[in-house]
């Protein structure tokens, strides 16, 4: 862009400068002019070159400021600040150019033509910052859009990240606090194990020492008093220490059962020896005492007394306390001694089931030999019975029937043994069917010819196997020892009694002499040779173990020749 | 392979040899002796079963109607072979009864926990014993019906 005026080219004229139409057209007047005139002349065309000039630099001004916002109008997208420092320093500089060319013009212009362009250029300069600050509040929208959103994600992020925070560090306080309320919590409880030992010491101990040092200084009191007294205040004196030692006196006896004899005995003792102080001191006063003093005293003595009574209260609950301990250790003694019998009996379960494991064994293995004899003499009877003559037979038979007794006695004693070890069943057992149900064996035994009465059995609770070889044992026997009868009866009943029942089997057999009754229920005992009545002894052994197993008792009943009656009770209870 | 115990069908393993001769003679008035193997431990009743040590050479094909046990014996007991016979998928469908002089309530349990067959008190009456050990033969050889192999 160049901004020059048309005519600059041209040559310059001394003193005018006119086109040359113009001159040529005055230049016949031009003699007969003045020089006023031309001077008008010259102002006029200096006016007149003066317009075109300024409108010629209005136009450009106003082409570089339409191409200046055409670029900035083009900038629409990306434009930074450094595209609008450019704007304004293309904008500086051109206006810096312009007034410099106007300035430059050696030709004068109008004012008017000057302000105005002054103020098309001030238009100008506000459009444009106008514009700038339009865009410049776009961009700081944008802007702040963006912030506020990065400030919002942020935000965010903060919040998540404390609400972890917030819960873990929750988790280690909670866990921490636990911890401290563990050790504190021991600490108390080891605390107070170790307190409560040593209070019952310590308070008994600094009760005494209190009770001490309250008399030592109702003693000083006194003996301080160096006023005298009337022999009424010393009577009032007596009255009332001999009213509260006995009202004292009654309160500790009242508490007779709690306290230990020694601490009441202590504190009788130390009010006694107080009092008799007391006594002597004021029957040692000869001299007058005013009532001030009396008074003094009876304060002194009421205080001394709500003291005492207090103390006294706080003893008894310490007593209380030595009473529990007491207790505990009374408890602990009885508790050793629960364990020491508790320990003879597990002695002397383990001796019982050894000489049991000891009997069985026993038993056990005797019954393979005598197994083996009863087979063999069998055999030589089967195999060679026949080249023995009638004796040798007989002697062998001899063998064999001993040997086969041999063998009952232990089975028997095997069963006997059993007993001790079987565990014991309880269930309510129908007496009455079950002694029927043997009696019905039996009768098929004795070849129908005993006459068998069941009456009606009370139920029991018990061991139905086991209750049932007691009634097999009795009812045999019965059977057994009525067989040489001519009418062999056997007559089965009960009795109610309080707490129990009674089992009765009679028999109107063989009978027994009463003094050797006391062997019957031994084990292999007997009262009857085997050849008379077979048997090995045993049977009313099981039934007094099976009784007794059931917190039973068993006896008998019995004249010689006159038959036997045998006896057992079991306990009632929970039979319904 | 030898034929020697093709028909063998009850295995008696028995240490006391007075209750093993009682068991054989009873055996034999019932008729089945010549199907009777005697072997004397818990150990040779396994070499029996298994093919193995003195019985090597046995047809494995040849399986036992019943093998009669006794409890108490030498080296292996009959619990350890009932143990043994009765958790091995190959010998435990083998019949087994228990024939001991042991009434041990806790040697039945035991046994019939390891899944026996029987259990049998050794009488002492001879009779009585003759007449278990014919019943106990004439039931698991004639009447049961055991497993073929």
């Amino acid at each position: 862009m160049v901004i020059v005026p048309k005519h600059a080219s041209q040559p310059r004229r001394p003193l005018v400068e006119h086109p040359p139409g113009k001159i040529a057209a005055a230049t016949p007047v031009a003699h007969a002019r003045t020089n006023a005139e031309l001077e008008q002349l010259l102002a006029e065309r200096t006016i007149e070159r003066d317009d075109v000039a300024r409108d010629e630099a209005l136009a450009e001004l106003a082409r570089t400021n339409a191409e200046l916002e055409h670029r900035l109008a083009e900038r629409t997208i990306e434009r930074d600040d450094v595209a609008r420092d450019e704007a304004r320093a293309e904008l500086a500089r051109t206006n810096a150019e312009l007034k410099q060319r106007l300035a430059e013009r050696t030709i004068e212009r109008d004012d008017v033509a000057r302000d105005e362009a002054l103020a098309e250029l001030a238009r100008t300069n506000a459009q444009l910052k106008q514009r700038l600050a339009e865009r410049t509040i776009e961009r700081d929208d944008v802007a702040r859009d963006e912030a506020l959103a990065e400030l919002a994600r942020t935000n965010a992020e903060l919040k998540q990240r404390l609400a972890q925070r917030t819960i873990e560090r929750d988790d280690v306080a909670r866990d921490d606090a636990l911890t401290e309320l563990a050790r504190t919590n021991a600490e108390l409880k080891q605390r107070l194990a170790e307190r409560t030992i040593e209070r019952d010491d310590v308070a008994r101990d600094d009760a005494l020492a209190e009770l001490a040092r309250t008399n030592a200084e109702l003693k000083q009191r006194l003996a301080e008093r160096t006023i005298e007294r009337d022999d009424v205040a010393r009577d009032d004196a007596l009255t009332e220490l001999a009213r509260t030692n006995a009202e004292l006196k009654q309160r500790l006896a009242e508490r007779t059962i709690e306290r230990d004899d020694v601490a009441r005995d202590d504190a009788l003792a130390e009010l006694a020896r107080t009092n008799a102080e007391l006594k002597q001191r004021l029957a040692e006063r000869t001299i007058e005492r005013d009532d001030a003093a009396r008074d003094d005293a009876l304060t002194e003595l009421a205080r001394t007394n709500a003291e005492l009574k207090q103390r006294l209260a706080e003893r008894t609950i310490e007593r209380d306390d030595v009473a529990r301990h007491d207790a505990l250790a009374e408890l602990s003694r009885t508790n050793k001694a629960e364990e020491q019998l508790r320990l003879h009996a597990g002695e002397l379960e383990a001796l019982n089931s050894e000489l049991e494991s000891f009997s069985y064994s026993v038993s056990h293995d005797l019954r393979a030999p005598v197994r083996a004899v009863l087979g063999y003499t069998r055999a030589i009877a089967d195999d060679y019975g026949t080249l023995l003559d009638e004796e040798g037979r007989r002697l062998l038979s001899v063998v064999e029937g001993e040997a086969s007794r041999m063998g009952d006695l232990i089975d028997d004693l095997l069963a006997f043994s059993r007993l001790g070890r079987q565990p014991m069943a309880n269930i309510l057992v129908n007496m009455t069917s079950l002694a029927r149900e043997v009696t019905a064996e039996q009768i098929l035994a004795s070849e129908g010819r005993s006459l068998i009465d069941i009456a009606d059995l009370p139920a029991v609770r018990g061991d139905r196997v086991l209750l049932r070889q007691v009634w097999v044992n009795l009812i045999s026997n019965a059977v057994k020892y009525s067989s040489k009868s001519a009418e062999p009866q056997v007559h089965v009943w009960a009795t109610r009694e309080e707490t129990r029942t009674v089992y009765n089997v009679r028999d109107n057999g063989v009978g027994f002499n009463m003094a050797y009754a006391g062997r019957l229920f031994g084990v292999f005992q007997r009262l009857h040779r085997s050849d008379e009545f077979p048997g090995t002894g045993v049977g009313l052994a099981i039934v007094m173990r099976i009784v007794q197993r059931h917190g039973g008792t068993v006896w008998a009943d019995a004249r010689l020749g006159e038959g036997a009656t045998f006896s057992f009770a079991l306990p009632t209870g929970g039979e319904e | 392979m030898t034929d020697e115990f093709q028909n063998v069908d009850l295995l008696l393993v028995e240490d006391n040899e007075h209750d093993a001769e009682m068991t054989m003679r009873a055996l034999t008035k019932a008729h089945f002796l010549n199907r009777v193997h005697w072997v004397r431990d818990g150990v040779e009743a396994l070499e029996y079963v298994r093919c193995t040590g003195a019985y090597i050479d046995r047809d494995p094909q040849q399986v036992l109607k019943l093998m009669l046990l006794d409890l108490k014996m030498p080296r292996l007991g009959g619990i350890e072979v009932l143990r043994e016979l009765k958790t091995d998928p190959k010998t435990i469908g083998i019949p087994i009864v228990v024939m001991t002089s042991s009434n041990q309530d806790r040697d039945v349990t035991e046994s019939y926990n390891l899944g026996v067959n029987g259990y049998v008190t050794k009488p002492v009456q001879v009779a009585s014993f003759m007449e278990a050990v014919a019943q106990i033969g004439m039931y698991w050889l004639l009447t049961n019906q055991a497993p073929t192999r």
